[in-house]
């Protein structure tokens, strides 16, 4: 299931457009879907999302410096609950005369992880907190002058290593 | 612009129901510390003096044909009250008998449901549940002709001689007399002791035990993410209960023990019970005939989840194994399941051995 929306939302039939001047700074949102295939974490989660916001600032034509803050959240298990926050800072090149450019980000996540399991007289609930370093590195897309779609792979040293897919809306300067 | 817009909700939708499906579902069956007390039967009361006499009885070789076998031969205290190996050493040198020896660690609890509610007069006893009760169970071993009894005998004859060697024996003709006011010692009494001690084998303070009464400290993160990934897989679904069994028979599909003469059916189907996972550590090999070594080597069959027996088709397999959530096996998840089994671990037990046993034969 993971890899089959994976695939249709590659595979799904967008406009793509040409790319266009980009500013020289501006602000992102988004929100991602992250897939982890190994780590702690993934004894856990299915999936993992991510609310973030960059700030893009271009130092030339091709290269764009991003700063950014997640809210990083897991929220379908019934007994865990994974919450947290990350800061990083990462660099987007974009590949001459085209709507694709590759990434690389760093930087340090904190998260909590709530769980309660119930048993037939009892009830325990307590919280696991996890602080790392993060890695992150893929290619961007950009649909619209405003929309791009990333498509990267995620490194949380040994909390999670996860596919992830992520759209965001860019609020360009008029 | 509108394709676009559609192609972004019809990913959206996708995405939120795959991540619903991805949910881990209610599991309806509960887990959950053991009691710290032990219940027994109306018609076999607990005392002392009983669980001292049941000890010496259950490490007194007299209780075989030969007198080269006791109940300990196959239940060692060093090794979880099981004896380590694939089948267990039968009556004479070379003979097997057809099973593997299970822990009698906990047997009190046999039949428990999720609940923590148990009858032991209806306790289900080996891998078939042909007997309840231990006091029932205590028979089939000394009985069996590959165990304790020995072949060519008449059952109803060799009762007989039994409760004669024992009645010849001036220091358990003075216990039974304490314990039950009788100085004719017959089989049912001697079931009746043994029983009583073995009510004493109980593991109810592992470090799961701790975690599920409240110590959320007891167990560590990975052990923790075990846990929630046993119950992800589903194992929860027959492994239910403080005991972390159901007591229900079911076709796996195992193996077969190539030693054993004939394939063992279990039941008559192939079906055999779903066995406790407490004290794993000290139990291996594992499955009722000894055919899986170690706990990754289980963890890999029911990934398979198909039959290794040729005697039973993949479509005789039950409904529960096939619904194991085998997305969840990769090797991490399989780690973290291993560790939490072993945190159902807990060697605090009766490892003593008697000095001597009233019959004077040697305990080892």
């Amino acid at each position: 299931m993971k890899l089959f929306i994976l695939a249709q939302a590659i595979f799904l039939n967008i406009d793509f457009v040409v790319s266009q001047e980009s500013k020289n700074y501006h602000f992102d949102v988004g929100f991602s879907g992250e897939i982890p295939f190994t780590g702690q974490q993934n004894s856990t989660y299915n999936f993992v999302h991510r609310l973030f916001v960059n700030y893009n600032y271009s130092t030339g034509e091709s290269l764009t410096l991003m700063p950014q803050l997640s809210y990083v959240f897991a929220p379908y298990n019934s007994n865990f609950k994974l919450t947290g926050i990350r800061s990083e800072v990462g660099a987007d090149y974009r590949l001459k005369e085209s709507i694709i450019s590759v990434f690389l980000f760093s930087g340090l996540e904190y998260s909590r992880e709530n769980y309660i399991f119930s048993f037939y007289k009892s009830e325990v609930k307590n919280r696991l907190d996890n602080f790392s370093i993060t890695f992150r590195f893929g290619a961007n897309v950009k649909i619209r002058n405003t929309i791009n779609l990333s498509g990267y792979i995620d490194l949380v040293p040994k909390q999670r290593s996860s596919l992830g897919l992520a759209f965001s809306y860019s609020f360009l300067k008029k | 612009m509108k394709k676009l817009f559609y192609s972004l909700f019809l990913f959206t939708v996708l995405l939120a129901f795959s991540c619903q499906k991805a949910k881990v579902g209610q599991i309806e069956s509960y887990v959950g510390a053991l009691p710290e007390i032990v219940n027994s039967p109306v018609g076999n009361p607990s005392s002392l003096e009983k669980i001292k006499l049941g000890k010496l009885l259950f490490f007194d070789k007299i209780l075989s044909g030969n007198n080269s076998i006791s109940c300990a031969t196959c239940h060692n205290p060093a090794k979880g009250y099981s004896d380590g190996l694939a089948l267990s050493d039968g009556y004479s040198l070379g003979v097997k008998t057809g099973r593997n020896s299970p822990t009698i660690l906990n047997a009190a609890f046999n039949g428990m449901d999720q609940y923590g509610m148990y009858n032991p007069i209806d306790a289900p006893m080996f891998y078939d549940n042909r007997m309840n009760s231990l006091e029932e169970q205590c028979s089939g071993p000394m009985l069996s002709p590959v165990e304790m009894m020995g072949p060519n005998q008449v059952t109803s004859d060799y009762i007989i001689s039994l409760e004669h060697k024992l009645n010849n024996i001036p220091e358990y003709r003075t216990l039974f007399f304490d314990v039950f006011s009788d100085s004719t010692i017959s089989l049912v009494n001697v079931n009746k002791a043994i029983a009583s001690f073995e009510r004493t084998l109980i593991t109810s303070n592992s470090r799961f035990d701790q975690f599920a009464r409240g110590d959320s400290e007891a167990l560590n993160a990975q052990e923790i993410r075990g846990f929630e990934a046993f119950n992800e897989a589903k194992c929860v679904t027959c492994h239910s209960g403080p005991m972390f069994s159901d007591y229900k028979l079911y076709v796996l599909g195992g193996k077969e023990n190539p030693d054993l003469a004939s394939p063992d059916s279990g039941d008559g189907t192939f079906a055999f019970r779903t066995t406790t996972l407490r004290n794993l550590s000290l139990t291996a090999p594992y499955m009722h005939n000894g055919m899986y070594a170690t706990l990754e080597e289980v963890m890999d069959f029911y990934e398979g989840k198909a039959s290794e027996n040729p005697h039973v088709n993949d479509s005789e397999l039950a409904k529960e194994f096939q619904d194991l959530n085998m997305s969840v096996f990769d090797q991490s998840r399989k780690k973290d399941i291993i560790a939490f089994l072993r945190s159902l671990d807990d060697d605090n037990f009766d490892k003593t051995l008697p000095l001597s046993v009233p019959s004077g034969l040697p305990i080892h």
